[in-house]
């Protein structure tokens, strides 16, 4: 009886030890040189932003220190998003273009930023009409952008 | 015409038939517009469908909490003649539609409370924000529930409408499931 619960708990260190190995690899494999999680991440918040002003429109109810609250955060989102994508990124959502036109990718994502720079400006001055008007171009920004360097979630066979 | 709008032994009744085939359409809607949603660039056609999507999402809420309602007191058709195993699958297929068509559409909620995004309804209504915390972490995590969750229902639906089929054409309705769900079961016959 002893033997056999001493040969259990061998087994049960055993098995521990391997697991412990087998995350340890995974984990130092999957989090190195791997940023297209956070580039993904940051990427759904800014989704969600613009989500988040088209709704606060639709509804009537305009809060211009909301909207400049979250424009600030979007164009801080906008000014990070580069920084996600090195070259040894792994591709992910993300077109290969975004790697094999860097140059217009880069001009893309500052024409973006600087279209929210707009709108907050807008936003501060409490001005709806500009507002609206500088969200929209701001959403043509994402827009061209997405469609650009963009893969949709479950269209595998788009590069 | 008159019709019976509460169930007996041979039919659903006319409300539990109007409120399966409302859900029908409205999920067949729900899969399509996810799945488009699922493949469509960031656009403004899709911030519509997403508002679409969201509607069509909360109706369909609203309509299972009365048809729950409805069945827990009315009286169900009878299954004595249906084999005990049609009776058991059927049970545990209902039990996990009943299941998904409240669950889906609540991670559907909860991801917008979640992430601080308001719900407008048809462009009308704004539903209140009855969470008022925001965690995109967690928003995140439920959407991804919410969307694994319809691809395991699209499949169940599938299982439920090729045994209605079965039921129809294999055992030519011969324990009349597929009459009671029938509007002309509903038709009160005196």
């Amino acid at each position: 009886m002893h033997m056999k619960i001493n040969k259990f708990l061998i087994f049960k260190k055993k098995i521990i030890l391997i697991l412990s190995i087998f995350f340890i690899f995974f984990y130092s494999f999957s989090s190195e040189a791997k940023d297209n999680k956070k580039r993904e991440k940051n990427m759904v918040k800014m989704t969600k932003i613009v989500i988040k002003v088209d709704r606060i429109f639709k509804s009537g109810d305009i809060d211009f220190e909301r909207l400049v609250k979250i424009g600030t955060q979007l164009k801080k989102l906008g000014i990070e998003f580069p920084s996600y994508s090195m070259p040894d990124s792994e591709r992910g959502g993300s077109k290969s273009s975004m790697w094999t036109e860097r140059e217009l990718f880069l001009k893309m994502n500052q024409d973006f930023v600087d279209a929210v720079d707009d709108f907050i400006i807008a936003s501060a001055e409490k001005n709806k009409d500009e507002v609206w008007t500088k969200f929209k171009v701001a959403f043509e920004e994402c827009q061209t952008c997405h469609h650009k360097f963009a893969r949709a979630k479950i269209n595998l066979l788009e590069d | 015409m008159t019709f019976k709008y509460k169930g007996s032994s041979n039919t659903w009744g006319l409300v539990a038939i109007i409120l399966h085939w409302v859900l029908a359409i409205l999920l067949f809607f729900q899969f399509a517009s996810g799945i488009r949603l699922s493949t469509l660039n960031f656009s403004s056609a899709k911030l519509e469908l997403i508002d679409l999507h969201q509607s069509f999402g909360s109706i369909i809420m609203i309509l299972v909490f009365v048809r729950i309602i409805w069945r827990l007191n009315n009286k169900k058709p009878s299954n004595i003649l249906l084999p005990k195993y049609h009776l058991i699958l059927s049970q545990i297929t209902h039990m996990i539609v009943y299941f998904l068509l409240f669950t889906i559409p609540l991670l559907g909620f909860l991801y917008n409370w979640l992430s601080d995004l308001d719900i407008i309804l048809f462009g009308y209504f704004t539903l209140p924000n009855i969470i008022m915390i925001e965690n995109d972490d967690i928003a995140d995590v439920l959407i991804e529930f919410h969307f694994y969750l319809a691809i395991i229902f699209m499949l169940i639906i599938f299982v439920h409408i090729s045994a209605a089929i079965y039921h129809l054409v294999s055992l030519k309705d011969k324990y009349k499931i597929f009459y009671r769900m029938n509007f002309v079961s509903a038709k009160d016959k005196k």
